[in-house]
């Protein structure tokens, strides 16, 4: 549905480089990255708001690369929702259909149809401006789809919502998605959000496009040490053997190391843990020694306002991290020993999904 | 076109006067519109031209409204250029400033305070229109 072919920019100081990408029909597709990323950009370059020196964008089977906005048959939601200010929820949301000259009783039609899609029927009459977070959110999404179009371009559409809210409207995103059937191009720097909505991801950074794949597969399976910052750093360790324990639980076996995590279904290929999820100790700490391991520091490096400490237990090195003060407060020094828990509900599973 | 000593003068020195503050108006007021408004009109169907009159120019009226007022009330009161071109000549080149000029250059009080008064009406008229019109968006 939508190919972008050897896309490159200069923006002042910024640049994009060479990208890549073709996202397919009916795909919810999220373009994930930290802020000055360039998601923005491509966003725009989709919707046609860049003249494109080199590259091309292909949508719905055609050549777009040279035509202008309105001539794309997209759907733009802006960061921020931009609803026009001057106007109220009924007239942003029919603005669109007036710009193409459609009868009084088909605007009247789809803004009721849309309004009643995005529950915001009972906001027609009102001030924009008065409006809340969510629901501005619901009337831009309501604006973009009034002239039903191929492609949904938004533009983090949940990052100045509180995190209720946010919740909530990943729900109506993924049944707007799932009813409309539009492809959906979603641009984000919150790793969660993309992770919950996407059919498949792309790892943007510094103007390059660093992966593309299934969230699990980017998350479990990093290509390379800027993909592995971004989502976290975490520890990913290969599991040679898994037995279940019953009551949603069981025992993996990553090279020695014998970890118990929570267990839905299927067979557990590799774990992931971040080192904000172990705790790490210089005295053995009390309580069941269930995913407590013992090992030996090797690194020790300060990252700001916390301690990265490597540990080796067996064959296996893990990443732990604390704040500067409480590590202040041990005797960890490399070389010496320490003691490891795993949190439970920070232990992440990629299964193989034929089994 | 006779400009020196007619009414045309004092147009072409108003005009001169006030066209520097009246750019510098429109400029602000179309710099203070987020340019999102205009992309979000170019993907809503709109064409350069379109979204111009559509989105940006009802976004800058009430600015567009303000810097006319603005400009208006400096004009009326503009007296340098206006007596330098068009000079001051009394029911011919006279204007609200001149009035007053002249009124004090023949020792006639009474009419200078008059019209100084006239130009304070003015000038406050100016300042309310403005208020009531931007709602007090504008600090005055």
């Amino acid at each position: 549905m939508i190919e972008i072919q050897n896309l490159s920019m200069k923006l002042g100081e910024f640049s994009l480089k060479n990208i890549n990408l073709a996202i397919g029909d009916r795909e919810y597709f999220v373009i994930l990255g930290p802020t000055g990323a360039g998601k923005t950009i491509i966003l725009e370059c989709i919707a046609g708001l860049h003249r494109i020196k080199q590259g091309e964008i292909w949508i719905d089977g055609n050549n777009a690369t040279r035509r202008a906005p309105e001539e794309r048959n997209i759907g733009y939601v802006p960061q921020d929702y931009v609803l026009f200010p001057l106007l109220n929820v009924a007239d942003n949301i029919a603005f669109g259909l007036r710009q193409m000259n459609c009868t009084k009783t088909q605007i009247v039609e789809k803004v009721k149809d849309l309004s009643n899609l995005m529950s915001v029927s009972h906001l027609l009459n009102r001030d924009t401006r008065s409006l809340s977070g969510g629901e501005k959110q619901r009337v831009a999404l309501a604006r973009a789809l009034a002239l039903s179009p191929k492609v949904l371009l938004l533009d983090e559409p949940l990052s100045s919502l509180d995190l209720q809210t946010s919740k909530y409207l990943k729900m109506e995103l993924r049944h707007i998605h799932n009813k409309t059937g539009i492809t959906t191009l979603h641009i984000t720097h919150n790793q969660m959000e993309a992770e919950e909505l996407a059919d498949r991801i792309d790892i943007l950074n510094m103007g390059r496009l660093e992966q593309v794949g299934k969230p699990k597969e980017v998350f479990f399976y990093p290509e390379n040490e800027s993909v592995s910052d971004f989502i976290g750093a975490p520890n990913i360790l290969a599991c040679d053997a898994f037995r279940t324990l019953g009551q949603g639980l069981a025992e993996v076996n990553c090279r020695g190391l014998r970890i118990i995590l929570p267990y839905d279904c299927g067979q557990i290929k590799r774990i992931a843990l971040f080192p904000r999820d172990i705790y790490i100790s210089d005295t053995q700490p009390p309580g069941p020694q269930v995913n407590r391991f013992k090992g030996i520091t090797t690194s020790i490096k300060l990252s700001g306002s916390v301690v990265r400490i490597e540990a080796r237990i067996g064959e296996n090195t893990l990443q732990a991290e604390m704040p500067h003060d409480i590590f202040e407060d041990m005797d960890l020094t490399v070389g010496k020993e320490a003691f490891l828990i795993l949190k439970l509900r920070g232990i992440r599973i990629f299964e193989d999904e034929e089994s | 076109m006779k400009f020196v000593f007619v009414v045309p003068g004092i147009i072409l020195a108003r005009v001169t006067v006030v066209s520097a503050l009246a750019i510098r108006l429109l400029k602000s007021t179309f710099d203070g519109i987020d340019p999102r408004y205009e992309k979000v009109g170019r993907t809503l169907g709109c064409s350069k031209p379109g979204v111009f009159f559509k989105v940006t120019l009802p976004l800058a009226k009430d600015g567009l409204i303000a810097a006319g007022i603005l400009t208006w009330a400096r004009a009326v009161a503009e007296f340098g250029a206006t007596v330098t071109l068009a000079g001051a000549t009394a029911m011919k080149t006279e204007t609200l400033p001149i009035a007053i000029f002249l009124s004090l250059a023949s020792a006639d009080v009474e009419k200078a305070i008059a019209v100084i008064f006239l130009l304070i009406i003015i000038a406050f008229a100016a300042l309310l229109a403005i208020r009531k019109i931007t709602g007090r968006r504008f600090p005055i």
